[in-house]
């Protein structure tokens, strides 16, 4: 079944600063979306609106055409990974796991980083363990979207790889919008553009796009 | 009716006994000033300033940590007012034995 969820209409102002005027956005099952834009154009922002945790000036979310004030407080609409780690750092990684994932527990336990580190400390893991246990979790939630806040900071190259993969292998059932300034693995794996520009959404076909847009040089390419 | 979720219900749990620890010992602190009701002072300490002061430290130290529970559907008002809910009930046993 292909669920869909759409923003419309957003405008936020931080005091006298516009960031967002008028965003449209659509998303659905099978998409991965890869949102790019530079420092402070407002892509964590709109996230954030989307989720439904910060408040917008205006405002329309509608996932299979019903409209939601705050999505994230329906269970199984909307997970949003924030850019600095969510997870409780007194916690060991099974703890965190059984708190969160109700079912695939054993499947779960499989993935061998995970196997790895399940009786650690969440405090001690290291920036790319951390992002690679809250991403997993997300994705095994029964969420129809995942909204991905710079998931490849501070992440090696090879553990990105799983990532692109765990990502390409969920959107199957989920719909994906994710953002991150390492824009060449976010063109990899996703399969829609878009770049936020001056408080609008601009669409991108390729990289090209981003030298016209001013959001990458030419010799970036 | 969130409450009524046992998944969710755990995780309240798992946020309330996280503001526990700096809650028991700000109130520890604060109910000397009650000698020698120290038990009338806890309780009151327990409901009052210690959850204020536990809940203002998750505030202003923790801030992210409340997506972990925003991701399960918990909003941060449900979070609060159930800390609250739970802190009162307990001050006010304490309140009542102290004067038994």
């Amino acid at each position: 079944m292909k669920n869909i969820l759409e923003i419309d209409s957003v405008i936020k102002f931080y005091g006298e600063r516009q960031v967002l005027s008028d965003i449209y956005m659509k998303c659905e099952t099978g998409d991965i979306i890869g949102m790019l834009g530079r420092n402070g154009s407002g892509k964590s922002t709109l996230l954030k609106i989307l989720f439904g945790c910060i408040s917008s000036d205006n405002k329309f979310v509608r996932i299979n055409g019903k409209v939601y004030k705050h999505p994230y407080k329906h269970q199984g609409l909307i997970s949003y990974l924030p850019q600095h780690s969510f997870l409780l750092q007194h916690l060991k990684v099974h703890q965190t796991i059984r708190l969160y994932i109700n079912e695939q527990i054993q499947s779960f336990f499989n993935d061998p980083i995970i196997d790895r580190i399940k009786n650690n400390k969440i405090n001690t893991l290291s920036g790319g363990e951390l992002r690679y246990l809250e991403i997993k979790l997300l994705l095994h939630t029964n969420s129809k979207f995942i909204l991905l806040d710079e998931p490849f900071n501070s992440v090696a190259p090879i553990i990105v790889e799983l990532l692109k993969n765990m990502i390409t292998e969920h959107s199957k059932t989920k719909g994906i919008i994710l953002t991150d300034h390492d824009y060449n693995n976010v063109m990899e794996v996703a399969n829609k553009y878009c770049l936020i520009y001056d408080g609008g959404i601009k669409k991108i076909d390729n990289k090209e796009d981003l030298i016209n847009w001013q959001y990458i040089t030419i010799n970036s390419l | 009716m969130i409450l009524l979720d046992k998944h969710r219900l755990k995780l309240l749990i798992v946020f309330y006994k996280s503001t526990l620890t700096l809650n028991i010992t700000s109130s520890t602190l604060l109910c000397i000033v009650g000698y020698p009701d120290i038990l009338l002072a806890f309780g009151i300490c327990f409901l009052s300033g210690g959850s204020i002061f536990s809940l203002l430290f998750l505030e202003i130290g923790k801030q992210d940590e409340y997506y972990f529970y925003y991701n399960k559907g918990l909003s941060k008002w449900t979070l609060l007012l159930s800390c609250f809910i739970i802190n009162i009930f307990i001050g006010v046993l304490l309140i009542i034995v102290s004067k038994v």
